[in-house]
């Protein structure tokens, strides 16, 4: 086991979890890669899901970074972290399915302004 | 048949017979000029195919990591219809080293224009850094791939043409 599992793995279970609950606006760039910005105190965070369709399979990359510096607090790719591929790859279905739940509402909601 | 009596008759005889001879020696080396022409043509054919691959693959080492989609798709559909005219170039070759990563190449130019698919913006207004950088991941991979394809397919290009050259 990576020393990186017991550290990112806390993250990525609240991630999940804020997910599920519909507590983060992730938002969709292209079919296979969604971000989500947050202020904290010390800057601006940006973290972001994608599915890479590779030459050799598909695998994903989680990234988390604090914009105004550029720097990288998380860069995983499940290729290289096997540990917790599979916690990635849930975490990225989690995203879709919030996206597309985001959708359906918004069209509900289109459509009751139009009723009503 | 007096004339078979005459001299005159031998002497045009052989110089008829010899003329055939040298029409005929020159015509064997004229084959032989024009055999050894077309194969210095395949040669430096396949020089040429192999000069144009290896700038294809430079360019794919190069690879921008702040590539647009549009410039990638760009960059894909150039190099793509590049490589297929020049392997078309040299379809007359019988090697099946040749044949096989031609045809693995084919597969990887597909399979990177899917993968290019699945990175085109579908949301305006949004975070550039990570459109960029999705869009980089997305190809990446390919264009290391198809680079080493090249260079196989560009080892096989001057081991024929060593061997045409022989």
């Amino acid at each position: 086991m990576h020393e990186y599992v017991n550290e990112i793995t806390p993250f990525l279970d609240s991630v999940m979890d804020k997910t599920v609950a519909g507590d983060i606006h992730w938002k969709k760039i292209n079919p296979t890669t969604y971000y989500w910005i947050k202020n904290v105190e010390s800057g601006r965070v940006r973290t972001t899901i994608q599915r890479v369709d590779g030459p050799n399979g598909d695998y994903y990359r989680f990234d988390v970074k604090e914009t105004e510096r550029g720097e990288e607090l998380i860069s995983l790719d499940t290729r290289e972290a096997e540990d917790i591929a599979d916690l990635v790859a849930n975490l990225y279905l989690a995203v879709e399915d919030y996206a597309a739940y985001s959708r359906t509402k918004r069209t509900d909601i289109l459509r009751e302004l139009i009723e009503n | 048949m007096a004339f078979l009596q005459a001299i005159d008759f031998y002497i045009f005889l052989v110089i008829g017979l010899l003329s055939l001879t040298f029409s005929w020696l020159a015509f064997r080396a004229a084959k032989g000029a024009r055999e050894a022409a077309i194969e210095a043509g395949k040669t430096v054919k396949l020089q040429t195919v192999a000069v144009e691959l290896t700038e294809i693959s430079n360019k794919l080492n190069r690879l921008d990591d702040k590539i647009t989609y549009f410039n990638a798709r760009n960059l894909l559909n150039e190099i793509s219809s590049k490589i297929r005219r020049l392997l078309s170039n040299v379809s007359y070759l019988q090697d099946d080293d040749f044949d096989e990563v031609s045809k693995s190449i084919s597969e990887t130019l597909i399979k990177a224009k899917k993968a290019l698919d699945n990175v085109k913006p579908t949301t305006e207004g949004i975070d550039e850094e990570v459109e960029l950088e999705s869009v980089y991941f997305a190809v990446e991979g390919f264009f290391f791939e198809i680079s080493n394809q090249l260079a196989e397919l560009i080892g096989i290009l001057e081991r024929k043409s060593f061997d045409l050259g022989e």
